[in-house]
């Protein structure tokens, strides 16, 4: 689960108050609001990659509001994916695991299961600026699953796909939270795409999380 | 019609552009000013200096010196008032200004150089240029017949001759030309008539019965349209004008440009050979003419002070290049184009390697090299053999490279030493000049000694002394010489000779140098 | 006028406009790329002229006697030592220097700035008297014996006028690489060093050589701090910018060019190699 009790971030002439969000375990939540409210800047907070000035963040009943991101042990996708452009696909999904100083064979073999479920396998010696729109989507989606985290933080990943592939990872994402039963928040602007994944929605509106009708 | 839809934006220009491009416009106005500085005279910079100079002429030498000067006059908008007389008249009121302290002469221009000789030794004049010379002659009226052809015979003869007063020129010259033959209390006893001015005396020869000949100028007869007698005793009897600049002038500057611009050899030259003088051709004409100086570095702290005056007296520009002499000596074996108006050395050596290029060189100054140790000398050192002590750590310039060095590895060798100091490695640090070196000493105490000039240590920070060095090598001499190309030579005369002056020689004394130059009275 | 006239007036106005629109060409590109050409021509052309010159006003004789000189010899060897060693000093320390300088802001930010900004600013021999009177002070004077007027004096005298550069030079690189990939990496489990070493310095190569190279060029370059602060001994200190300017100092013109020419053909080799390897390891 995700809980953000009166959380405040501020930066600069950015401010958020006093917002708490609580997504049950297991579900697949989404949260919407007009570009520049704030969405990614909670996402972050979050994932621990931004400092508040007051409230708490727990995940999964544990208080990691002072906790480091890579103690969080989440996965997070960025809304401009953010693949590492010097190394290989294969290398991105083995990442979270050769710094763990996993044995190479246990490496191995989830680089399989990750390439069989998001179809990565003809890919993964190619350089990100090799691949398409949706296949660097389903690689930064691999990347952070690699580890097997609990929660899933996405921020728009759908939006700059076409019809077609975004119909195909809209499916992509129901199967893994169906399958692997992670908690996701999954932040889009799109009102159509959050009722189509999410089975709860936020809305993010005037520097206040609010359930939606 | 006019689109008021258009984008007014785009059409304003930006407050910084403007700022820009004033700047630039004010950068272009002032270098084109000055690049262009001597080819615009009449600038109101240039004129507001001096707005009259005075001369004093002497009476027959008006013609030339009046037309030059008003050439000058309408080239640079500084009115020249001429004021004739007598050279001796002229020098007797500088001499009544001096004492009454009321300088009014800018310019003295006698019809002979020992006027202008003893107007020098009397401290009236500071600058001489010389502007031509002419003869002095036996003339008379064009329509007489020529009677005599010796003056031996010219008292006993029936002709009716005048003389000038010796306060004249031509006066003085008639007088010194015949007491050397012996004929002068003769001549002056049968002389019909004295004139104080040679013009006057040439005015009577023309015009009057009573006097039929004259002692006058080749060119007063010229002017005068009167015959020369052909006088083997005045054959030689030459009179040199020149142009002086009174020492209480106060327009120095600009009274040095005229008597410059009567003197050269594409201005004035010309007015004096129309009126039948000898023109002296000085240097070639330039209101602010640019010099090129090569300085040996070590000079630099005595000599600038005098370049300043020079720079300040003439109104020339004195471009001045520093170095070290071997740059000097290369940049002048580069080419022609390199070649310096002035070259003074570090060390005579220098002046050597490139003779050819240069006149007659003059010693100026003298420094000697010398040990600088740390305050107290906590190492004993009193003389070069010290220098073998062990655990010593000197520093020297590079024997290579520069004169410092090889005359420091001179006397090592010398006095047999240099062997020693490379077995036990004391000469840790070299440098291309004694400068690094005393940096060196101030900023660490890692070198016990260190071999300079003294003329570099003037400036010593509390710390250091240094130990003088006696032997015959330690000693660099410090000489000049003018260019055998330059466009100016009479500049460099006066250049030198500002060089070589009290003053100068001051400024060299208190940086630490000796002084062995002439010209100039010895401490 | 009526509104029924101004109306008229308008869409008149509006047809006309339109017209200009349609009729608009953009002007020609041709002024735009001769006058950047021109420019850049004139200036990589300068450069090669310079060379030439040199090379036409010296000779193979001279050259050759100038290369078999033990001196020059000694400097030749000297100077790669040292430059090579006085740059990876100076990128050891640009790199975390660039880092921090990049990544975090604190107070006094802009002071450091300015500080890093000083060995560039300065004239070279101020930082060459500025060193020797630092080891004047302990700790530093402890190391006087071993370093001044020695070797190590001319490496640390390079260094510290190159690192000036390279730091410049590695700001400015991880400037340009965006924070998202170190926030990624730390959400994948990596400490700020993981992050570092694993993410952000592959990506920093290019800006690695480029400050490698031009500390290299500014070390070898450099010999103002090296004169007072290690002298100018030969067969000890004496580096090749200080053979040229004692070559110049006793008037030997041609023998100043021949290790002029030697110092071009040097860096101009060092620095195509190492832009040849440099650039190979980044594409592999």
């Amino acid at each position: 689960m995700i809980k953000l009790q009166k959380v405040s971030i501020k930066q600069g002439d950015f401010s958020i108050e006093d917002v708490s969000l609580h997504v049950p375990a297991g579900c697949y939540a989404g949260l919407m609001g007009k570009s520049g409210c704030g969405k990614t800047s909670l996402l972050e907070v979050i994932a621990g990659l931004r400092p508040i000035c007051s409230g708490t963040v727990t995940l999964n009943d544990q208080d990691v509001t002072h906790l480091k991101p890579s103690s969080r042990h989440l996965g997070y996708v960025p809304q401009d994916r953010a693949l590492f452009p010097n190394m290989r696909v294969g290398r991105q999904l083995a990442f979270s695991l050769e710094v763990q100083f996993m044995p190479q064979a246990e490496i191995d073999q989830r680089i399989r299961e990750l390439s069989g479920l998001l179809s990565l396998d003809h890919l993964l010696n190619r350089y990100p600026d090799g691949l398409s729109g949706g296949e660097a989507q389903r690689v930064a989606l691999g990347r952070a699953l690699a580890n097997r985290p609990k929660i899933l933080c996405l921020d728009e990943p759908l939006s700059a796909l076409d019809e077609g592939l975004h119909e195909e990872l809209c499916e992509l994402l129901k199967s893994i939270h169906k399958e692997l039963n992670m908690t996701i928040l999954h932040v889009t602007h799109s009102r159509p795409e959050a009722k189509r994944l999410a089975e709860k929605i936020w809305h993010f509106k005037d520097h206040q999380v609010q359930p939606a009708d | 019609m006019r689109f008021f839809y258009q984008n007014r934006a785009a059409a304003q220009v930006c407050p910084k552009t403007i700022v820009f491009l004033g700047a630039l416009g004010i950068l272009c106005w002032f270098l084109v000013f000055r690049l262009g500085s001597d080819s615009r005279p009449k600038s109101p910079w240039v004129r507001s200096e001096a707005q009259e100079l005075i001369v004093y002429c002497a009476a027959g030498i008006r013609k030339p010196v009046a037309e030059a000067a008003k050439a000058f006059e309408e080239e640079y908008g500084v009115v020249v008032r001429l004021d004739y007389g007598s050279s001796g008249e002229l020098e007797g009121k500088l001499e009544l200004e001096r004492a009454q302290n009321a300088p009014r002469c800018d310019l003295y221009i006698p019809a002979d150089l020992s006027f202008s000789q003893r107007a020098r030794e009397k401290g009236l004049i500071a600058e001489h240029l010389t502007l031509a010379s002419f003869q002095l002659v036996l003339a008379m009226g064009s329509d007489e017949d020529l009677p005599t052809q010796s003056l031996s015979s010219l008292a006993n003869s029936d002709l009716r001759f005048g003389l000038c007063d010796e306060k004249a020129g031509a006066g003085q010259k008639t007088c010194e030309a015949l007491k050397a033959i012996g004929l002068w209390e003769s001549t002056q006893a049968a002389a019909k008539a004295t004139f104080p001015r040679v013009t006057e005396l040439a005015g009577a020869i023309l015009s009057s019965d009573v006097i039929q000949a004259g002692f006058i100028w080749d060119s007063t007869a010229h002017q005068f349209d009167l015959k020369i007698i052909p006088t083997p005793e005045l054959e030689n009897i030459q009179s040199t004008i020149s142009a002086n600049v009174s020492a209480q002038s106060r327009n120095p500057t600009w009274a040095l440009r005229l008597a410059r611009y009567l003197s050269a050899v594409d201005k004035g030259a010309a007015f004096f050979a129309k009126h039948h003088y000898n023109p002296a051709n000085g240097d070639r004409w330039s209101l602010t003419p640019s010099i090129t100086f090569y300085c040996g570095g070590v000079n630099r702290e005595a000599i600038s002070p005098s370049i300043k005056a020079f720079e300040k007296r003439e109104g020339c520009v004195v471009e001045t290049q520093f170095a070290g002499c071997g740059t000097l000596i290369g940049s002048i074996r580069s080419g022609p184009e390199f070649l310096p108006d002035l070259f003074m050395t570090c060390d005579a050596s220098y002046l050597s390697m490139v003779a050819d290029h240069f006149l007659h060189p003059q010693d100026v100054s003298s420094t000697r090299v010398c040990m600088l140790v740390r305050k107290g000398n906590p190492n004993g050192i009193r003389q070069l053999s010290d220098l073998e002590q062990a655990d010593l750590k000197v520093g020297t310039t590079d024997p290579a490279m520069s004169t410092l060095g090889a005359l420091s590895h001179a006397m090592f060798e010398d006095l047999g030493i240099a062997s020693s100091l490379r077995q036990q490695q004391s000469i840790i640090v070299t440098t291309p000049t004694a400068h690094e070196l005393i940096l060196q000493m101030e900023g660490h105490d890692k070198l016990d000694v260190a071999l300079v000039y003294e003329a570099n240590c003037q400036n010593l920070g509390h710390n250091l002394e240094i130990i003088p060095i006696d032997h015959p090598l330690a000693q660099a001499t410090q000489n000049m010489a003018s260019g055998r190309t330059t466009a100016y030579p009479q500049l460099m005369e006066r250049f030198m000779n500002t060089i070589l002056s009290d003053q100068s020689m001051e400024s060299f004394i208190n940086q630490g140098f000796e002084w062995i130059g002439l010209n100039s009275k010895q401490p | 006028m009526d509104w029924t006239q101004l109306e008229t007036a308008l869409s008149g106005l509006q047809k006309h406009l339109f017209l200009q629109a349609q009729s608009h060409r953009p002007k020609s590109d041709i002024p735009f790329f001769t006058g950047m050409i021109c420019l850049a021509g004139f200036y990589i052309l300068m450069i090669l002229l310079m060379v030439c010159a040199d090379l036409c006003y010296t000779d193979f004789q001279s050259l050759r006697q100038t290369l078999g000189e033990p001196e020059i010899q000694y400097s030749i060897q000297l100077s790669l030592f040292s430059c090579s060693l006085s740059t990876i000093m100076s990128l050891a320390v640009a790199v975390p220097i660039g880092y921090l300088m990049s990544r975090f802001e604190f107070k006094g930010q802009s002071l450091v700035d300015a500080v890093l900004d000083i060995p560039i600013v300065l004239p070279p021999l101020v930082i060459g008297i500025s060193l020797l009177v630092l080891f004047n002070y302990p700790p530093f004077h402890w190391l006087s014996d071993w370093v001044v007027f020695e070797i190590p004096a001319v490496v640390l005298a390079q260094f510290m006028v190159a690192c000036a550069f390279a730091v410049r030079t590695m700001r400015v690189t991880f400037d340009q690489i965006p924070r998202r990939y170190e926030q990624v990496a730390l959400t994948l489990g990596c400490n700020r060093s993981q992050a570092f070493w694993r993410v952000v310095f592959p990506q920093s190569y290019k800006g690695l050589l480029a400050a490698g190279t031009l500390a290299w060029a500014r070390s070898l370059g450099e010999f103002g701090p090296i004169l007072v602060f290690a002298g100018s001994t030969r067969m000890r200190t004496e580096v090749l910018p200080t053979s040229v300017y004692l070559e110049m100092q006793s008037g030997d013109l041609k023998g100043m060019l021949s290790v002029s020419i030697l110092m071009i053909a040097l860096s101009a080799a060092v620095l195509v190699l190492a832009r040849i390897f440099g650039m190979q390891r980044i594409n592999a």
